[in-house]
C-alpha cells in the first residue's frame, strides 16, 4: 500500500494556467449545472432554460476567444491529457456558434410544444454532448479519447429519442444507442491492444514509439486490430461507410433541432479527432514510412472510406423525398469529402508555398467544416420552419415556395446551391479548397479530386430538385405565416454564406492561422533508448 | 498465491487468448441476438475483453516494475471503461424502456418503421 | 481608368441587388434594368475607347487587396481586342433583350430583371476575367440567372428543360474546374490566366498534362457551346425560355463554350495535344453542321428551328478554331459576333410573331408580309444574315470559317467541302421557313390556346382580329442589329484587324513557327 501511495505521489491540483485554456469548457460545466437548478426558482422553465444554455454557450464562446492569445494556452495541459493549439479553438468557436444557433432554432421549433419541465433536460443533454464535442478536438491521451466521444455520444443517444412518445423517435433512438455502444466497445477493444504495444496512453508517445519500431509483445496483425478499433469508432461517429446506417434512420427520427446538431457538431467532432488523433501519430512517425506502420496504406484505408462514404451518400440521396432524410444523405456525402481530406494528414509535404501538408489539410477541414456548419444549420431552420407550418417534411410539399413564402425560399436556394458548391456561395470556396489541398498532394489524390467531382455532378440532381419544386412547381397551397425569428436565423445564415464567398481571402487567412495543430513533443512516459530515433514535428 | 499450483506458467498470452475469447463471444452474441437487451450483454463482452486485455497488459508488460516507477495508466484505463460501461448500460436501458413503450417489444427486428 | 473592366461587372451587379428595393407593382423594375444595361453598355464603349486598337495591348486591372496569398488568387481583370468585342456584343444585346421584354413578362417583374443583370454581370465576368478561378467562378454565375429565367417565365416544358440545361453544363464544368486546380497547383504564379497559359504551353513536363488539360476543358466548353453529341440540352431550352432568355443564351451564352475553347483549350493544349485532338474535333463540327441543319429544315416549330441551326451554325464556329491556323480563328470569332447578332436577332422576330400569333408552329403562320412589311423586313434581313448571303455578316465568317478548314494541316478538305454542304442546308431550311410564314395565304391568330403559354399570356385578346405591325419600341430593338449585321456585312475588317494580332498568337504557339511565317507569306 505504501508502494502504491509513493508512486502516486501528491494529488495533482492544477493552477490556473491549466485551466485558463479550457475556459470555453469550464462555462459549459457551469451552464449544465445552471440549466439543472433553472426549475427550481422559475415556473415556465424550458424557456428559462433556453436562454440559459444560449448565455452560457454565448459567454464560452467569449471567453474562448479571450483567453486565445493568452500566454501559455497553446500546448500540453493536465499532464499531456488535453492539448490545446489554434485548430481546437477554431473548432470550440465554430461549435459554440452552431449550438447557439440550434437553441435559437429550438425557440422555433419545439419551444411550443415541448412538454414542460422537459427544457432542463433537454439542454443538460445538449449541452453534456456539446462539451464532449468540444473536448474531443483536445484529446490527445487514450483514454481522453474514449471519454470524450463516450460523453458526447451517450447524451446524442438520449436527445434522438427525446420525444418519449414518438414511435419513430423511439426506433431511432434505439438504432443509435446499439451501433453506438457496439462501435464504441469494439473500439475500446482496439485502443487497448493500442496501449498493450506502445505501453503508453499519450498519442505522442505511441507515434514516438512506433518510430523506435517497440512493437512491443505482439506484432502488426495486433497493430491492425488496434487501428481497426479505432477507424470502427470514430467511423461511426463520422457515419463513414460502412458504418453509416445509423445516420439516416436518426436523422429522420430524431425532432428536427436534435437532427440539426448531430448532422454538423456530431460529425465534426470525429473529424476533428480524427484529425488530431493521425496526426500525432503521424508526426511522431515523422510523416515517413517505418517497418511497424505503413502511413501509406493508413492514408489509403481513410482515401478509400472517403471516397465510397461520398458515393453511397450522394446516391443515397437521390431517391429521398423526405428533407431530413435528404440531408442525412448528403451529410453523409459531406464527411465523406472531408474524410478524403483527412488522407492527407498521415503525410508530409513540406514543398507546397511553404506550408506544411497537414496544416494546409487542417485548414481546408475546418474552412469546410465552418462553411457547412452554416450551410446545414440554414437549411435545416428552412425545412423545420416548413415543417412547423404543414406538418410535411416531404419535399413535394415544397410547391410554390418561392411564393408562399419568397424569403425562404430564397434562403433554401443559397443553402442548397451552396451544398453543391456552386459559385457566388462559401460552398464553393470550401470544395474548392478541399480540391485544391488534395491536388498540392499529386498522386493518387488527384483520383480523389475525381470522386469529388463526379460526386457534385450526382449531388446537382437531388439539391437542384428541392429548387426545382420550390420555384418552379406551382401550388395553390396558401402562403406561409413562417416564424420571424427562425427566418431571421435562415437569412442570418444565407447572407453568412454570401460573406464568406466575398471575403474569402480573410476567411482563408484566419483558417490558416488557425490550421495550426500542436504536435506533442516527446513526453515523459517515452521509452528512452528510442529518443535518439525522432525526427517528429516539433513546434 | 496460486503460483504453489503447477498448471504451468499463467503468462500475457494466456490473458490476451481470454480476452480474445470474450471478444468472440461478445461480438457473436451482438451479431445472434435479436433482442435488444442481449445485444446489450454482447457489448458488455466486449468491453469486458477491452478491460482484460488493458488490465493484464498493465500487469506484464508497462507496470514499470517494482519501486518509484509504477505505472497504473492500463488499471485506470479499466476502471473508466467499467464506470462508462455502466452508465451506457443506464442510457441504453432507459432507452430500450422508451421503445418498449412504443411498441410493447424490444425485437430489434421490429425496428423498421424508418428506411430508405 | 482601367477601372471600366469592374465597373462592367459591379455596375449590373448591384443594380440586380438593387431591384430587391424597387416597388412589386409597376414598370419601375424594368425600367431600371433598362437604365443599368445602358449604363453597362456606355462603359463598354469607355473601355473600347480607351483600348488601343492598333497595338492591341491588354487592359489589366488587378485588386490585390484581394489577392489570397496561398491559392495565388486574386481579383485579376483584363481584355485584349477579342474579349472587348464580346463584351461589346453582350452590352449591346442584353438592354436590347431586357427591351424585348417590356410586353411579354407581366409576371413576378422584379425578380425576372434582377436576373437579367445578373446574368449580365456574369458573363461580363467571364469575359474580362484574367484569373483562370475568377473566370470559371463567373462562368458557373451565369448559371443560376439562366436556370430560373428559363425556369419561371418559360415555356410549358420549361421545368424541365431548366433542370437540363443545368445538370449538362454544371456536369462538365467540374471537369474544368479539375483541370483549373490542376493548373494553378502547377503553374508558379497560380491561376494568372496568361502566365499559366505560357506554363503550360511548350513545357516539355506538362506534355501529358496538356492532353488530360484538353479533355477537362473540352468536358466544360463542348457542353456549353455545344458540340454534337451533348448538344441536346439546347433545342429544349431556347424553346422553352423566354425570347429575351433565348437572345442571351443564344447571342452571349455558347459563346462563352467558343471563348473557352479559344482562350484557354487552345493555348493550353498548344502545340501537341491540340494536334491530337483536332481531326476528332473537326469531324464532331462536322457532323454537328450537317445533322443540325437536317434536323432544322423538319422542325414545325421556328424557334426549335432556329435553335438546331444554333447547333448547326456553332459547329462553323468551333471548326474554324480547330483549323488551328490564323484565318480560320479569326473567321471563328467574326462567327461568334455575327451568330451572337444574327441568333439573337432571329429570337426576337419570333418573340414578336408569337406575342401576336400566340403560336411558333410553321403551319399556322402564313402571309405575315402582308399585315406586318416591318416585321416582314428584319426577319427576311436576319433570315438572309443566318444563311449568310453575300453582303450581311453571315457570310464573310462562314466563309472564312469554311476556307480555314480548307487549308488548315490538321483537318484538310475534306472538312472543308462537308461544311460547305451544310451552308446550302442552311440556306435551304431557313428559306423554306421565311417562304412559308412570310408569304402565302394570310392566316389570322387563333385564340384556342392550345399553344398558350399559360401565365406568360399577353393581356390583349380580340377575337380573330388582324394582328398589328411592329411599334416603335420593337423596331427600336431591331435597328441596331440590323445596322450592325449590314456595316459587318460590309466592312468586316472593323474586327478582322483588330483581332489578327490575337488569333496570330495563338496559332502560332501551335504550329511551328517556321510554318507560321510561310503562312503569313
Amino acid at each position: 500500500m505504501t508502494h502504491l501511495l509513493a508512486a502516486i505521489g501528491l494529488p495533482y491540483i492544477p493552477g490556473w494556467d491549466e485551466l485558463r485554456p479550457f475556459a470555453a469548457d469550464l462555462w459549459l460545466i457551469v451552464t449544465i449545472v445552471a440549466v439543472l437548478i433553472t426549475p427550481f426558482f422559475i415556473t415556465r422553465s424550458n424557456i428559462a432554460c433556453a436562454l440559459v444554455a444560449l448565455a452560457g454557450v454565448t459567454l464560452a464562446f467569449l471567453s474562448q476567444l479571450l483567453v486565445r492569445n493568452s500566454p501559455h494556452v497553446i500546448g500540453e495541459h493536465f499532464r499531456g491529457l488535453l492539448v490545446m493549439d489554434q485548430f481546437a479553438m477554431l473548432w470550440k468557436l465554430l461549435l459554440l456558434l452552431f449550438v447557439a444557433g440550434v437553441i435559437l432554432m429550438w425557440f422555433t421549433t419545439t419551444a411550443s410544444n415541448m412538454h414542460e419541465g422537459d427544457g432542463p433536460e433537454f439542454f443538460a443533454l445538449l449541452l453534456s454532448a456539446t462539451l464532449g464535442m468540444s473536448l474531443m478536438a483536445s484529446t490527445s491521451n487514450l483514454l481522453m479519447l474514449v471519454l470524450s466521444v463516450e460523453m458526447a455520444s451517450l447524451p446524442s443517444y438520449v436527445l434522438a429519442g427525446f420525444r418519449k412518445t414518438h414511435r419513430i423517435g423511439a426506433e431511432a433512438s434505439l438504432k443509435y444507442v446499439l451501433f453506438g455502444a457496439v462501435t464504441s466497445a469494439v473500439m475500446i477493444y482496439g485502443l487497448s491492444f493500442l496501449y498493450g504495444l506502445y505501453g503508453t496512453l499519450q498519442v505522442g508517445a505511441i507515434g514516438h514509439a512506433m518510430a523506435a519500431g517497440a512493437i512491443g509483445v505482439g506484432g502488426n496483425a495486433l497493430l491492425a486490430v488496434a487501428l481497426l478499433g479505432l477507424i470502427v469508432g470514430i467511423g461511426f461517429k463520422v457515419s463513414a461507410v460502412p458504418f453509416h446506417f445509423w445516420c439516416p434512420d436518426v436523422f429522420e427520427g430524431a425532432s428536427i433541432e436534435v437532427t440539426t446538431f448531430l448532422s454538423v457538431a456530431s460529425k465534426g467532432a470525429a473529424l476533428v479527432l480524427l484529425i488530431r488523433v493521425l496526426t500525432t501519430i503521424a508526426a511522431g512517425l515523422g510523416f515517413a514510412p517505418h517497418a511497424g506502420m505503413s502511413l501509406a496504406a493508413l492514408a489509403g484505408v481513410i482515401g478509400v472510406m472517403g471516397a465510397v462514404t461520398c458515393t453511397v451518400g450522394n446516391l443515397g440521396a437521390l431517391v429521398q423525398t423526405n428533407i431530413k432524410r435528404l440531408l442525412a444523405y448528403s451529410s453523409i456525402a459531406h464527411a465523406g469529402y472531408m474524410l478524403c481530406a483527412v488522407s492527407l494528414l498521415v503525410r508530409h509535404k513540406a514543398t507546397i508555398v511553404g506550408e506544411d501538408g497537414n496544416s494546409i489539410a487542417a485548414q481546408a477541414i475546418l474552412l469546410y467544416l465552418a462553411v457547412y456548419l452554416f450551410m446545414n444549420l440554414g437549411a435545416f431552420t428552412v425545412a423545420a420552419l416548413i415543417y412547423r407550418q404543414t406538418g410535411s417534411e416531404d419535399i413535394t410539399h415544397y410547391a410554390g415556395l418561392s411564393r408562399r413564402s419568397p424569403l425562404a425560399a430564397a434562403c433554401m436556394t443559397v443553402f442548397m446551391f451552396s451544398l453543391i458548391g456552386l459559385p457566388p456561395f462559401a460552398g464553393f470556396v470550401a470544395k474548392f479548397n478541399l480540391m485544391w489541398v488534395l491536388g498540392t498532394n499529386g498522386g493518387w489524390w488527384w483520383a480523389l479530386v475525381a470522386v469529388i467531382g463526379l460526386n457534385t455532378i450526382f449531388s446537382l440532381y437531388y439539391y437542384v430538385r428541392v429548387v426545382k419544386i420550390m420555384y418552379l412547381t406551382p401550388s395553390d397551397a396558401p402562403a406561409l405565416n413562417v416564424n420571424p425569428l427562425g427566418l431571421g436565423l435562415a437569412v442570418a445564415c444565407a447572407a453568412a454564406l454570401v460573406l464568406l464567398f466575398i471575403g474569402l481571402a480573410p476567411l482563408s487567412r484566419v483558417t490558416t492561422n488557425y490550421g495550426k495543430l500542436y504536435l506533442t513533443s516527446q513526453t515523459q512516459q517515452q521509452p528512452a533508448q528510442s529518443t535518439a530515433m525522432i525526427t517528429g514535428e516539433r513546434r | 498465491m496460486l503460483a504453489g499450483i503447477q498448471f504451468g506458467i499463467i503468462g500475457l498470452q494466456h490473458y490476451l487468448v481470454l480476452a480474445a475469447l470474450l471478444f468472440v463471444c461478445g461480438l457473436a452474441t451482438i451479431l445472434v441476438k435479436r433482442n435488444a437487451i442481449g445485444i446489450l450483454m454482447g457489448v458488455e463482452l466486449v468491453l469486458n475483453a477491452a478491460n482484460v486485455n488493458l488490465v493484464a497488459f498493465n500487469r506484464f508488460a508497462h507496470g514499470g516494475g517494482a519501486g518509484p516507477a509504477l505505472k497504473l495508466d492500463g488499471q485506470v484505463f479499466a476502471i473508466f471503461v467499467i464506470v462508462l460501461a455502466a452508465a451506457e448500460a443506464a442510457v441504453a436501458l432507459a432507452i430500450f424502456l422508451n421503445f418498449y413503450n412504443n411498441f410493447s417489444t424490444i425485437d430489434v427486428e421490429r425496428a423498421q418503421n424508418l428506411r430508405g | 481608368m482601367t477601372a471600366a473592366l469592374l465597373l462592367l461587372i459591379l455596375v449590373p451587379a448591384i443594380g440586380a441587388a438593387a431591384c430587391a428595393l424597387l416597388p412589386k407593382q409597376g414598370a419601375a423594375a424594368r425600367t431600371w434594368a433598362f437604365a443599368v444595361s445602358v449604363i453597362d453598355l456606355l462603359l463598354g464603349v469607355c473601355l473600347s475607347a480607351q483600348f488601343d486598337w492598333k497595338t492591341g495591348t491588354e487592359l489589366t486591372w488587378f485588386g490585390s487587396s484581394f489577392y489570397i496569398e496561398n491559392l495565388q488568387f486574386g481579383l485579376k481583370l483584363g481584355c485584349d481586342s477579342i474579349s472587348l468585342w464580346l463584351v461589346l456584343l453582350t452590352v449591346l444585346l442584353t438592354p436590347l433583350a431586357i427591351l424585348a421584354s417590356f410586353a411579354s413578362i407581366k409576371d413576378r417583374q422584379k425578380e425576372y430583371y434582377a436576373w437579367m443583370l445578373a446574368l449580365l454581370a456574369a458573363m461580363n465576368g467571364v469575359f474580362v476575367a484574367r484569373d483562370l478561378l475568377l473566370f470559371y467562378i463567373f462562368f458557373e454565375l451565369t448559371l443560376i440567372p439562366m436556370f430560373f429565367i428559363i425556369g419561371i417565365w418559360g415555356g410549358p416544358e420549361r421545368r424541365y428543360a431548366a433542370g437540363k440545361f443545368f445538370l449538362f453544363t454544371f456536369a462538365g464544368s467540374v471537369f474544368t474546374l479539375a483541370g483549373i486546380i490542376y493548373i494553378g497547383l502547377m503553374a508558379p504564379r497560380g491561376f494568372d490566366l496568361n502566365a499559366a497559359v505560357q506554363f503550360v504551353q511548350h513545357n516539355p513536363e506538362m506534355a501529358r498534362a496538356r492532353f488530360w488539360l484538353l479533355l477537362a476543358f473540352l468536358a466544360g466548353f463542348a457542353v456549353k457551346v455545344p458540340l454534337f453529341p451533348v448538344h441536346t440540352w439546347l433545342p429544349l431550352a431556347h424553346t422553352e425560355a423566354p425570347t429575351a432568355g433565348s437572345v442571351i443564351l443564344a447571342g452571349v451564352l455558347l459563346k462563352l463554350g467558343t471563348y473557352g475553347l479559344l482562350k484557354l483549350a487552345l493555348p493550353i493544349a498548344s502545340p501537341d495535344a491540340i494536334g491530337l485532338f483536332a481531326p476528332y474535333i473537326g469531324t464532331l463540327c462536322v457532323i454537328g453542321v450537317i445533322y443540325g441543319a437536317l434536323v432544322a429544315w423538319v422542325q414545325q416549330d421556328i424557334k426549335k428551328l432556329v435553335a438546331y441551326s444554333s447547333v448547326s451554325h456553332l459547329g462553323f464556329c468551333v471548326l474554324g478554331l480547330f483549323a488551328l491556323n490564323t484565318i480560320g480563328v479569326q473567321g471563328s470569332v467574326l462567327y461568334m459576333i455575327n451568330h451572337g447578332l444574327s441568333t439573337g436577332a432571329m429570337f426576337l422576330v419570333v418573340g414578336m410573331i408569337y406575342e401576336r400569333y400566340h403560336t411558333r408552329d410553321i403551319n399556322r403562320l402564313s402571309g405575315l408580309a402582308r399585315v406586318m412589311p416591318k416585321l416582314a423586313f428584319f426577319f427576311i434581313l436576319f433570315t438572309l444574315s443566318s444563311i449568310g448571303l453575300p453582303g450581311t455578316n453571315g457570310f464573310v465568317s462562314e466563309f472564312l470559317t469554311i476556307l480555314g478548314a480548307f487549308t488548315s494541316t490538321h483537318l484538310g478538305v475534306s472538312y472543308g467541302a462537308f461544311a460547305a454542304l451544310g451552308v446550302i442546308l442552311g440556306a435551304i431550311y431557313m428559306l423554306h421557313m421565311a417562304a412559308r410564314i412570310i408569304w402565302g395565304p394570310l392566316k389570322t391568330p387563333d385564340h384556342d390556346d392550345s399553344h398558350g403559354q399559360g401565365d406568360a399570356e399577353p393581356a390583349t385578346q380580340h377575337g380573330s382580329e388582324l394582328p398589328t405591325d411592329i411599334g416603335a419600341r420593337e423596331v427600336g430593338i431591331l435597328v441596331p442589329l440590323a445596322l450592325c449585321v449590314l456595316i459587318l456585312g460590309v466592312y468586316p475588317n472593323v474586327i478582322l484587324n483588330s483581332i489578327q494580332k490575337p488569333a496570330q498568337a495563338i496559332t502560332q504557339a501551335i504550329n511551328p513557327p517556321a510554318q507560321a511565317v510561310a503562312e503569313a507569306r
